[in-house]
């Protein structure tokens, strides 16, 4: 009986001892923590994964020149899947079976997010995604985490937004009925978002990543003669959608979330985007140290441009990555890996309160990120936030 | 040991390889079909939708959703007896855009944004075991008289017909079976990746038994197995080019083509490593 | 709406034509299917978006150089993919230019990068309303190119020498060479031709949906053969007219029924054609050569 109480005490003292200091840094094994990411670096999400890539970089950098993660540099195998979701897998397939890593940063897509996950209960490694957006997918695995806002959250105080600052009254929604998160916004977020703020859905059009040609959609909305115009879609055709509206004498304004809240968006569009209200999930101009700190570093080496929050939250994802291998027992031995995988799984599941660049990460009990989403509009072909 | 992501390019060879073995049989009747990757949609959904929704086994879901590709091949080569040439590989091509156009818009398997769902099925023993099964198809076929009469349509239909082949018939077969067995390719795929959609079943899927077949030889089934494995390794061996990679491979398909229109494996040569190999091992062939 | 609608589908239109043209000519004389013009086109569009962007703001010269760059590199192809190929399989060269194909593809991603781009805003956009129309600048423009284009073209073959001797060797090569056509010159100016027309067709694209990346070849260049078909392999009023028709079609598809359905009206039109029609929509010639 002594015994037991004093087995607790002990383990008790230790636990309060690991949580307040972490893991000694002597304690991790082999020459490298090595990790994988699977961004999309080429295709329709081009910007987001070179944001994610430049993210990463710069976090590894910053934490190897600290000491690396328990003492071990960090090493992050960064893969393209040109953002399609059969690369997405292998690459995936690839980096745990044969590059042995311990956890996996990215997909940012929904579309690749949502078919990996499913297969992670049988590679029993886990992914953290730095932007999918469409909601409810991250329930598919305990394995499947998303440090993000769902796009049901970014758009909320945006279509609020939207609608007082135009008087929107009714709305045509375009969007992407081939992409995952632009479907599942056009289809469902948006109809329910836009109904509970009054908002009268006069038309719901579609069309398909790989079309070029708008002309169609923008005329036949048109003729309906919406307030504005909501968008499920990436900012590539968000882009030529605008630019066939203004073509077309549409005046209206527009609104996206996601996919759309890429500052690239902005420089595509310039004048004719002007106004667009887009539901977002990280500021890159927030004037917090850590953030400003991180957007000069990030502007060096991105010809100047401002990152999109899956670029913010990648450089988050690594930081909180370390954290969670310092603080969760993971050894770094090769015999280890299986049970390091879970022991960074279960890290992950317990992230809370975490203060990044994107603000303060707690980890829900399906894996997904919580927090305020973040309002942008363009102005001068900038992205630029929106206080409410 | 293999590596376990070696172990996933033999997969994906072993699938290749079947998929070259489905463009052979119409092939071998002289009838060059670009539209393999429909059959291959229909065999990856029907098996799927079988698996994932309906709780089947998947023997039995894999033999239904191969079945499904036969009969819509046999409804497809039907019309396909009446046009030949250019205007056939146009109409097949059409055919495979037609089918991804249908799932594109078939709610039950997902639509636009694919199927997922279905168990992991497809090992490397089993892909090799079903490619070996093929290509044995494959080689009885030819040595048989159905291959005589489908090489003899091939060569010349009129005087085949004139000799008492039943034309049609033997079309319509070497068509189905092609059908099958690319449906058969997209069972195994589909419970490779865990997920399918639309756009992975486009024109890409359908040129590429095309490419294998043309580059490895149209002459002997040999041809389909040579070219399916060449063109899936030369991506891996080619890899520490990086962002050249596919650069080259395409040069590469140039080039062979160029040097040896007939492809890689020919009859000739086919020939020359059979005197190589000593007559017992022949013996399994027989 | 309609009436805007027939607008946008003509414009589209008008650029599948243009592709299709090179494609029916080069079958027209070859007898042989062409699987990278689809790339030409897409090389044509990054040329023409590089003068525009950084040379100059004038899109007349983005075209001219677009249309001669394609040019050479239609003679390029068929140089190594088509010309070492003569009297092989007729599948052969398929393979080569599908390998053509996607070495263009691999070498435009390597050089221009993979991201969409579009042209710059330079053209200052003029709205014209004509009754319920509303017409862009930057369409009368396209339009205009196109037509003119077609007219070119179809002058050059019924009006020159050169045209002629193209036309003759496409009715029967081995006569034509009889009666002294020089048969290898006609294929080179074929190709020349050809390639222009996809190059100029890249710089209307780029123009028009501000969609210019590495792949845009593949989808076009299938729409081009499909444009081919309805029109009559080998036919040229019947390439411009079936370009018509299928933009139309896939525009009224996506106003009338839904996106998803836009390449369905492409390739069952395809099933019909050659199941009923096979000598195209005019049906001026048939030409079969298996």
């Amino acid at each position: 009986m002594r015994y037991r109480w004093l087995c607790v005490v002990v383990m008790a003292i230790a636990v309060v001892g690991l949580l307040a200091r972490g893991v000694p840094a002597a304690g991790l094994g082999g020459k490298a923590v090595k990790l994988g990411a699977i961004y999309s670096i080429t295709g329709k999400g081009a910007e987001w994964g070179e944001h994610s890539k430049i993210a990463t970089e710069i976090a590894v950098e910053e934490i190897n020149r600290a000491g690396g993660i328990g003492g071990v540099p960090v090493e992050v195998s960064i893969q393209d899947t040109g953002t399609e979701v059969g690369p997405a897998i292998s690459l995936a397939r690839k980096l745990i079976l044969e590059d042995k890593v311990l956890a996996i940063l990215g997909p940012c897509f929904s579309s690749e997010f949502e078919a990996l996950a499913p297969l992670l209960d049988r590679l029993k490694t886990m992914i953290v995604s730095q932007c999918s957006a469409k909601p409810g997918i991250s329930a598919l695995s305990t394995w499947a985490f998303r440090n993000t806002l769902t796009s049901d959250k970014q758009l909320d105080p945006a279509i609020k937004i939207w609608k007082d600052r135009y008087g929107v009254k009714s709305a045509v929604i375009i969007y992407d009925s081939a992409d995952a998160v632009s479907a599942a916004e056009g289809s469902k977020v948006l109809p329910a978002l836009l109904k509970k703020y009054g908002v009268e859905v006069k038309e719901v059009l579609t069309y398909q990543t790989k079309d070029i040609d708008f002309s169609a959609q923008i005329t036949k909305a048109k003729s309906v003669n919406p307030d504005g115009i909501a968008l499920g879609a990436c900012y590539q055709q968000a882009a030529n959608i605008v630019r066939e509206a203004r073509k077309q004498g549409m005046k209206q304004p527009f609104l996206g979330s996601a996919c759309v809240g890429s500052p690239e968006f902005a420089k595509l569009t310039g004048q004719e985007g002007e106004g667009t209200i887009i539901g977002s999930a990280g500021w890159p101009d927030d004037p917090k140290p850590k953030t400003a700190a991180f957007l000069k570093k990030f502007m060096e080496r991105s010809g100047g441009k401002k990152p999109n929050y899956g670029g913010m939250r990648s450089y988050d994802n690594v930081y909180i990555m370390k954290h969670v291998i310092e603080t969760s027992g993971v050894t770094n031995k090769p015999g280890d890996l299986e049970a390091d995988r879970a022991r960074i799984r279960e890290g992950w599941s317990k992230v809370k309160d975490f203060d990044g660049i994107t603000g303060l990460t707690t980890i829900d009990a399906n894996g997904d990120g919580t927090g305020k989403a973040t309002v942008l509009t363009v102005k001068d072909s900038q992205l630029v936030k929106v206080e409410y | 040991m293999l590596g376990p992501y070696f172990e996933d390019v033999l997969v994906q060879l072993g699938i290749n390889v079947i998929l070259a073995l489905s463009l052979y049989f119409p092939l071998s009747a002289g009838q060059l079909s670009l539209g393999q990757g429909g059959f291959m949609a229909i065999g990856a959904y029907a098996s799927s939708w079988l698996t994932a929704a309906q709780g089947w086994p998947w023997p039995a879901a894999f033999a239904l959703g191969t079945a499904a590709a036969a009969g819509v091949g046999a409804l497809v080569g039907l019309p396909a007896l009446r046009v030949r040439g250019i205007y056939l590989v146009l109409m097949t091509m059409a055919f495979g855009e037609i089918v991804r156009v249908f799932f594109l818009n078939f709610e039950p398997t997902g639509a636009a944004q694919g199927f997922r769902g279905m168990p992991f099925v497809t090992t490397l023993p089993l892909v090799a075991a079903l490619a070996l099964v093929v290509a044995v198809l494959a080689a009885r076929t030819a040595s048989s008289r159905v291959g005589r009469a489908f090489a003899a349509i091939k060569r010349d239909e009129l005087a085949a017909e004139v000799i008492g082949i039943d034309v049609t018939r033997a079309k319509l077969v070497s068509f189905s079976v092609g059908a099958a067995v690319a449906g058969l390719a997209g069972a195994l795929w589909a419970h490779y990746v865990q997920f399918i959609e639309p756009e992975e079943f486009g024109f890409h899927r359908s040129v590429m038994p095309f490419t294998f077949v043309v580059v490895g030889g149209l002459e002997t089934y040999w041809g389909a197995l040579v070219g399916a494995a060449a063109l899936t390794l030369l991506p891996e061996w080619l890899r520490f080019l990086k962002e050249w990679r596919l650069a080259l491979y395409g040069v590469a398909m140039l080039v062979v083509m160029v040097v040896r229109p007939q492809g890689l494996v020919d009859h000739r040569l086919v020939e020359a490593v059979r005197r190589l190999v000593p007559r017992p091992l022949k013996e399994g062939a027989r | 709406m309609l009436a805007q609608q027939l607008v946008n589908g003509v414009m589209l239109g008008a650029v599948y034509a243009l592709i299709a043209i090179g494609y029916t000519l080069i079958f027209g004389v070859l007898g042989m299917l062409h699987l990278a013009h689809g790339e030409v086109f897409m090389i044509g569009a990054f040329v023409g978006l590089v003068v525009a962007t950084h040379l100059s703001g004038n899109v007349m010269l983005a075209l001219a150089a677009a249309m001669l760059a394609t040019g050479l590199l239609g003679l390029l192809i068929e140089r190594v993919a088509f010309r070492p190929l003569r009297g092989a399989h007729h599948l052969a060269p398929l393979a080569t230019t599908i390998g053509a194909g996607i070495a263009l593809q691999e070498t435009a991603r390597w050089y221009f990068g993979p991201e969409q781009q579009g042209f710059p805003a330079t053209i200052t956009l003029t709205l014209w309303e004509v009754g319920p129309l509303r017409v862009s600048s930057v369409q009368v423009f396209i339009l205009a190119a196109a037509l003119a284009l077609m007219a070119a073209v179809h002058l050059f073959l019924a009006r020159t020498r050169a045209g002629r001797a193209v036309r003759a060797t496409a009715e029967d090569p081995a006569v034509a060479g009889l009666l002294g056509v020089n048969v290898e010159a006609v294929i080179l100016i074929t190709f020349f031709v050809a390639s222009t027309l996809a190059g100029a067709a890249g710089v209307l694209v780029g123009l028009a949906y501000n969609s210019v990346h590495p792949f845009i070849g593949v989808q076009m260049g299938i729409k081009g053969l499909v444009v081919m078909l309805l029109g009559g392999l080998g036919n040229v009023p019947g390439a411009m007219l079936g370009g018509v028709v299928l933009g139309v079609l896939e525009v009224l598809g996506v106003a009338y029924l839904a996106s998803s359905y836009r390449d369905a009206f492409a390739f069952g039109a395809v099933m019909v054609i050659l199941l009923w029609r096979p000598e195209g929509l005019l049906g001026l010639r048939v030409q079969r050569r298996d």
